[in-house]
């Protein structure tokens, strides 16, 4: 496995994905602003967002079943799977129960997640992502780097060469063109394909609606033409109510891409088309350690918006292939300790700076910042040997100089003799220890803060306590 | 070197059981609080006006690409449409199989107005529709805060129509406007438990590349609204 650095190192290095990242992540943002005007405030939205999947992920144990039964009461399948293994086994077994040799799959970050296209291609169905960006990463056999933009990594440049090159389509920079191409190009593997494979982006438990969102048709041609569609979720997806979902879908739209609403949401009812066969798996794969993890269930009101990712400054540099897992960005790092593979789990919550620019883009309300500070402690187990010793040394180092009042006061004044005798030595020392190599260390202050306290509890009241409210502030 | 994942302990033979099971025993610690609901509320709440939610509403259809045509009467609706056709050299339509329609005679009428037109009435099949180049439904109800089209049908063929054909029109009448989403999903009407609902809020798109917006991807590049005031 890539140490985690050097995969920093050569993403920060790439000079076409640092374009790339910038021109779209500052479009998304832009489109973004403009969207959240139109609500009257968006912390008053965020509240009820977060409300109701709040609620809905409290009552998840009286939800699923309810959602359950709904379906099966009017002829939707429902499956229901532990783990990624079992959930692949179960498409494929419905697959191979229908001599599926063809099949469409739609935007699925579950999917992704279990790992279903290449289950299902190595039990013989050839799958065709039909989504332009995931069709894109698919030819090129790449991992999508964002939850709603695949290929958002990738210059037109590039995505043109690699239609030409793995799919025979004109060589061509430009987006339009392009766009056109894929989707003529796949207009009869819809009319031709015998299963369609999607994901949830909700399901509503009082009334069995299954709610899909999406711009380009992909997924509405997948289970308006195929005779059998399996639609996908992750067991948090539920919700109480339709009301419920309206007020989700206000905010998914306009936090995810900047649009007020989706060209498309389809609201599929419990009952599935004449002639048609549906199925519903309900997947677990780790959601129901994250539900008893304390204070970590508030990952699963994640509505997989990516807003996350697009205000994080960390991703912003390196992109989400850097993660390494499906999931990127901040809310990657806190599904990875439950959902992700054991070799992302050690280092991936180092991909944060604690910024909270993701939590104050969350439009369900997650405290992201507080849930990678937790995350950071559950990687303990999964981070490489020689870090965690180098880490634990240093924690012993640290806690002799703190551990009394004369040590701290010692350890204090010798940082500050050898910054103002030594200060190109003390600055070697510092970026050896891996800390200040790219960044400037801050000098110490000239004043010590117990000193500077000290003075402020003497200063009289009224001053006293306006200089320490401007402090809050600042 | 990490350590590895040890292999979770099956409790159960049925994943179902299992599953919530261990949902269960983690909410016998949980926090038990319930939260109320509240509403989203928007920069521009044009209220049940119907002046300030047809306003509200041309707003938004300019800003998603969806072409509105508001029309005086369903008198005028026939000869809108077979303009329309005729201005765009359409050589097939399909058209939603539906009471208003038949009202209006629209299969029919349209035959009669525009020269060399094939009309497509029910029981047109999926491969039918996608031959067509325009597809004309109706609508349940226009969504004035999101300039969303809210479709309905049972058939996967009706659903078809919105989406197979190049171009989309729609025809609804202005009193069919409601202010938001989340008022409409709650006063639901009778048909919903049954049949699926669509909500369009303009023609197909993508911005995969580069973030530039395309339109006209898998569905529709154009989607026309014929708004009618009776």
């Amino acid at each position: 496995m890539t140490d985690l650095r050097d995969t920093v190192r050569e993403k920060l290095a790439d000079r076409a994905l640092q374009e790339a990242l910038a021109r779209s992540l500052g479009i998304v943002r832009d489109k973004r602003e403009g969207a959240l005007a139109e609500l009257a405030s968006f912390g008053d939205a965020v509240d009820a967002a977060s409300r109701v999947r709040y609620q809905a992920v409290q009552r998840l144990r009286e939800l699923l079943p309810q959602l359950e039964s709904r379906l099966v009461g009017e002829g939707t399948h429902v499956l229901w799977a532990r783990d990624a293994a079992e959930a692949c086994r179960k498409v494929v077994d419905i697959a191979r129960q229908r001599s599926v040799l063809r099949c469409v799959m739609s935007k699925s970050m579950v999917a992704e997640e279990i790992g279903l296209d290449a289950a299902l291609k190595a039990a013989g169905t050839a799958v065709i992502q039909s989504d332009l960006g995931e069709r894109v990463v698919q030819l090129a056999h790449q991992r999508p780097s964002h939850i709603t933009a695949p290929c958002l990594h990738l210059s037109a440049a590039e995505v043109g060469r690699i239609l030409h090159e793995r799919s025979g389509i004109e060589l061509s920079t430009d987006p339009e063109k392009l766009s056109r191409s894929v989707a003529k190009a796949l207009r009869p593997v819809f009319f031709d394909a015998q299963m369609a494979v999607s994901g949830i982006n909700m399901a509503v438990a009082e009334t069995g609606h299954l709610v899909l969102v999406e711009n380009e048709g992909n997924c509405r041609m997948g289970y308006t033409l195929a005779p059998v569609h399996v639609a996908v979720m992750g067991l948090e997806k539920v919700v109480a109510s339709l009301q419920d979902a309206g007020t989700l879908l206000s905010v998914l739209a306009r936090s995810a891409m900047g649009q007020r609403a989706t060209c498309y949401v389809s609201l599929l009812p419990p009952r599935p088309f004449p002639g048609q066969e549906r199925y519903l798996v309900i997947v677990d794969n780790g959601r129901t350690d994250a539900f008893g993890a304390g204070p970590m269930r508030d990952c699963l009101r994640c509505i997989r918006c990516g807003a996350c990712l697009n205000a994080c400054p960390v991703y912003e540099r390196v992109g989400g292939h850097a993660y390494g897992w499906t999931y990127p960005g901040p809310i990657g790092i806190v599904l990875a300790p439950f959902l992700g593979p054991s070799e992302v789990r050690g280092e991936i919550s180092n991909l944060c700076s604690l910024c909270g620019a993701c939590t104050e883009a969350c439009p369900v309300g997650i405290p992201l910042d507080r849930l990678i500070v937790l995350a950071r402690g559950l990687s303990h187990p999964y981070r490489p040997a020689d870090a965690v010793r180098k880490e634990r040394r240093f924690l012993k180092w640290f806690g002799a100089a703190m551990g009394g009042r004369l040590r701290y006061r010692l350890s204090h004044l010798g940082h500050r003799l050898a910054g103002a005798w030594f200060p190109e030595r003390t600055r070697q020392l510092e970026a050896s220890l891996g800390w200040s190599g790219t960044r400037a260390a801050p000098r110490p202050a000239a004043e010590l803060f117990r000193k500077r306290f000290r003075k402020r509890r003497e200063l009289p009241s009224e001053l006293g306590e306006r200089d320490q409210g401007g402090r809050r502030d600042a | 070197m990490t350590r590895e994942q040890k292999p979770r302990q099956r409790r159960s033979d049925d994943p179902r059981e299992e599953i919530l099971e261990r949902l269960a025993t983690a909410y016998k610690a949980a926090d038990e609080a319930t939260v109320g609901r509240t509403r989203i509320a928007y920069a521009t709440e044009p209220g049940s006006d119907p002046e300030a939610l047809l306003a509200l509403a041309r707003e938004r259809f300019e800003n998603q690409e969806v072409g509105y045509h508001i029309l005086p009467g369903w008198d005028s609706l026939l000869d809108t449409l077979a303009n329309h056709l005729y201005s765009r050299q359409a050589r097939r339509v399909a058209v939603q199989s539906c009471e208003l329609f038949d009202r209006l005679g629209l299969v029919q009428a349209l035959a009669g107005r525009v020269p060399d037109l094939c009309v497509l009435g029910p029981g047109a099949g999926l491969d039918e529709i996608a031959a067509a180049d325009v597809g004309i439904t109706t609508c349940e109800a226009v969504i004035a805060q999101t300039g969303t089209l809210v479709l309905n049908g049972i058939e996967r063929s009706t659903l078809g129509l919105s989406l197979l054909g190049g171009v989309h029109f729609c025809v609804a009448a202005v009193r069919q406007l409601v202010p938001d989403l989340e008022g409409w999903l709650s006063g639901r009407p009778a048909w919903f438990p049954d049949e699926a609902c669509i909500l369009v809020s303009g023609p197909s798109r993508t911005a995969d590349i580069e973030k530039t917006v395309v339109i006209g991807v898998h569905g529709p590049w154009k989607v026309s609204l014929f708004l009618v005031k009776e």
